[in-house]
């Protein structure tokens, strides 16, 4: 079936989605699904820019794209280290978990926002996959809530003592 | 012959120059070296016309070599307009508005709001604290413990025994460390920046 005749049939989902993908749905309904998932992949890099302006480090603040998540989403032993991070990254299984979180953000920078902005040949996609790609940069968002601001390279045990 | 016609034959001159010390070589060797040679110093010419001395000497001032060491940036935050900037940054908010709300003068910033500008309810009031408090901190690049939103909230009178069940039910902040230790690490999320911006817009107005 072409992908013009086609309606996700999980539209309501996308209204239940994280606040800052819930803007794509007149276009998922509407049936601009390219634009759906290249706008919400947007949306995840303007969101990471505006909390590099707000982070103390100068040296992320005119970064984009790729570059940007690279740094933002450092890994602990690299440079000056992350900016955000996904947990405490106090064992070898949380920083792989933050190191995994680096390479899906920069996954779908890559292979969403950079093809479906540069790349206007490729056919639209079906409706179903906009959806799950949608869904997929939600989970993102979600995850981006909980991360928090890495605080200096020399910060402090987690324990402070008394 | 105009000048730009004669600037194109002397660099496709200097390219097939070059290349004919590759006579020994293959024929389509020498035919894609030419190539590659031509098609860079077509790209470096100008419009003026360019010879291989300047060919090389735009190189060599374009060319950054890959480990160049970065730029130096200062985001030591070493003066009170420094700090006021960060904050501001953080907060969405004039660094003068961020002045008004914090006390910048030194290193570590002190909450200087007006009482009456807090909720009653200790419980609402030490949230909002907090939130203040440690994106202070995190815009200046300073750890946070809960001793410093402990002692901001006895200085506002709102500190109580639930301050600690209060502040780690908080979303917008994590709270690390051991349960029973007294000053724990408490990070801003990222859900609590954007809180934060809401609440300062607010009590700026």
């Amino acid at each position: 079936m072409a992908a013009a005749n086609r309606r996700p049939a999980l539209l309501l989902a996308v209204s239940e989605m994280h606040p800052e993908t819930e803007w794509v749905h007149n276009l998922v309904r509407d049936g601009h699904y390219r634009s759906a998932v290249r706008d919400a992949a947007e949306q995840f890099l303007v969101r990471l820019q505006h909390l590099a302006e707000q982070s103390e480090r100068l040296d992320v603040q005119n970064e984009q794209g790729s570059r940007l998540i690279s740094r933002m989403f450092a890994r602990p032993d690299a440079g000056r280290g992350p900016v955000l991070v996904f947990n405490s990254l106090s064992t070898q299984a949380e920083q792989d978990e933050h190191n995994g979180y680096r390479l899906l953000a920069l996954g779908m920078a890559q292979a969403l926002r950079n093809v479906l902005t540069h790349d206007p040949q490729r056919p639209d996609l079906e409706p179903d996959e906009a959806l799950e790609w949608v869904g997929f940069i939600s989970a993102m968002h979600r995850r981006l809530d909980d991360a928090t601001f890495a605080g200096p390279p020399e910060a402090r045990p987690v324990d402070l003592g008394s | 012959m105009s000048t730009r016609a004669e600037n194109l034959k002397a660099i496709v001159d200097d390219a097939w120059a070059a290349t004919e010390t590759l006579s020994t070589c293959d024929a389509g060797v020498r035919q894609a070296a030419f190539e590659r040679l031509l098609s860079h110093l077509l790209a470096n010419a100008t419009s003026d016309g360019v010879n291989g001395d300047e060919i090389a000497r735009s190189a060599a001032a374009t060319h950054v070599p890959a480990d160049a060491p970065p730029e130096p940036i200062d985001d030591t935050y070493a003066t009170q307009e420094q700090r006021a900037e960060a904050v501001s940054r953080f907060f969405h908010i004039t660094p003068e508005e961020a002045s008004d709300l914090f006390d910048l003068t030194q290193p570590n910033p002190k909450l200087q709001l007006p009482s009456k500008k807090l909720p009653e309810a200790r419980a609402d009031a030490v949230r909002k604290i907090a939130l203040l408090v440690c994106g202070a901190r995190t815009a200046l690049g300073i750890e946070t413990g809960s001793k410093e939103i402990r002692q901001a909230a006895e200085d506002y009178k709102k500190y109580d025994r639930n301050f600690m069940p209060v502040l780690t039910e908080m979303p917008e902040l994590a709270v690390r460390g051991k349960s029973r230790s007294k000053n724990r690490l408490v990070r801003m999320r990222v859900i609590g920046t954007e809180e934060a911006r809401t609440l300062a817009a607010s009590l700026v107005d």
